[in-house]
């Protein structure tokens, strides 16, 4: 799918039912899935909040103009990716270019499509590794376990549990390369 | 700490405490395993919505950018007469000896570059420096009464102006980076250039400036009235 023009659309005013009532409703109504989706690519609560924050704050002009739900959702989600591109570019200096918009939610889907998504991609992630990495992120990053209650739930030695998270890890990272967009 | 897997755990350990992680650069295939870590602490159940104080000061953001547009230059102004001078200053002062995120979002107002943390009419000229004492482009710390703030020799104009020393971000107090002209939070990595311009799209919001002047000899700034400076 490709990246949906919105700034171009010819319809951007033509009023239609769906229209957002006011900036503020169409922020109350955007904010849980633009969060949601930016948590599950920064993993924290901080950044999630900043990088929310200064989608809306660049968003605003947009949230003013009474566009219909569809486009200013595809709108809020390519600002999300401009934001998180340049969060991993300021933090890290590297480029990422790949944060899918095609899942933006579909209006007859909205809102619970949103809701257990990062849950999903967590467990799809770790069901297509083998059983011992699969166990040792589970217990890390599900059960929010330390190094050392996650040695002792695999009966190693914390060392090697860190060296088996670190392998772990980089599975991960191979398998999800394509559904961690 | 600069062994790659170190950092990674680094990382890690700080995604399974809540915490923000750390930043360094990092290779591809590195950032891979970044994100890989990322989208499997997200995936933490019952974890992922954002918090109600969250929602509810963005909201409340976006609702003081709402009601700028078009007069933003004076929306500071504004700001600054509702609460009143001692108000604001005591709120400096707080934030620059705690950092306190909770509060920041509300007492920190979207500034502009040209905009005064001291208003016209508000405040009084004190000296901070002998102006031969400035080297063009070293930013001089300096606190006067509640505000803290850097006065710089501008290399190319010879002139000199001050801005606000607390990150807009959170609160921090800045450190000055004379080598690379920056001013440099050590909390979260914001930077702005020396004129208190972000350098970050992360963290836009400008420094507050103060008015600066050069008097015979004498740098000084506009400060609220009935306090000192002290070079610090």
């Amino acid at each position: 799918m490709s990246i949906p023009r919105v700034d171009n659309a010819p319809d951007e005013r033509a009023p239609t039912p769906a229209l957002a009532a006011n900036w503020e409703s169409a922020y109350r109504e955007n904010v849980d899935w633009v969060y949601r989706f930016v948590y599950g690519r920064v993993g924290n609560h901080l950044d999630a909040e900043d990088v929310t924050a200064e989608v809306f704050m660049r968003s605003l002009p947009r949230l003013r103009l009474a566009a219909p739900t569809a486009q200013l959702r595809a709108y809020l989600a390519m600002a999300a990716r401009t934001v998180l591109v340049e969060h991993w570019r300021n933090g890290y200096d590297v480029e990422l270019n790949d944060y899918s918009l095609t899942d933006v939610p579909q209006p007859q889907a909205w809102p619970d499509v949103r809701s257990d998504e990062n849950a999903r991609r967590a467990s799809g992630l770790l069901a297509r590794l083998p059983e011992h990495y699969r166990r040792v992120l589970e217990l890390r990053f599900l059960q929010g376990c330390s190094l050392r209650e996650t040695a002792a739930a695999l009966r190693i030695t914390i060392g090697n549990a860190k060296v088996l998270q670190h392998r772990a890890l980089r599975r991960a990272a191979e398998l999800g390369k394509q559904d961690l967009a | 700490m600069t062994d790659p897997g170190e950092r990674i755990s680094a990382f890690v350990e700080a995604l399974r405490k809540g915490q923000r992680p750390p930043r360094f650069p990092v290779e591809s295939d590195d950032a891979d395993v970044l994100r890989a870590a990322v989208a499997l602490a997200a995936g933490r159940p019952g974890h992922g919505a954002p918090s109600s104080r969250f929602v509810s000061q963005l909201h409340h953001r976006l609702a003081e950018a709402s009601g700028q547009a078009g007069e933003a230059s004076s929306s500071r102004r504004r700001f600054l007469g509702r609460l009143g001078l001692p108000a604001v200053a005591a709120l400096l002062g707080a934030a620059a000896a705690t950092g306190l995120r909770a509060a920041s979002d509300h007492w920190l107002p979207d500034t502009d570059a040209d905009d005064q943390l001291v208003p016209a009419g508000q405040g009084a000229w004190i000296p901070v420096a002998p102006f031969g004492d400035l080297v063009a482009g070293q930013p001089r710390q300096f606190t006067a009464g509640p505000i803290n703030a850097f006065v710089v020799r501008d290399p190319q104009t010879d002139d000199v102006y001050a801005v606000s020393a607390i990150c807009t971000h959170l609160g921090c107090m800045l450190n000055a980076n004379a080598a690379a002209g920056r001013l440099d939070c050590p909390c979260h990595g914001a930077s702005f250039t020396l004129a208190g311009d972000p350098l970050s799209p992360i963290y836009p919001r400008a420094l507050p400036r103060l008015r600066a002047r050069i008097n015979g000899d004498t740098v000084e700034v506009y400060a609220p009235t009935g306090v000192a400076a002290d070079e610090t």
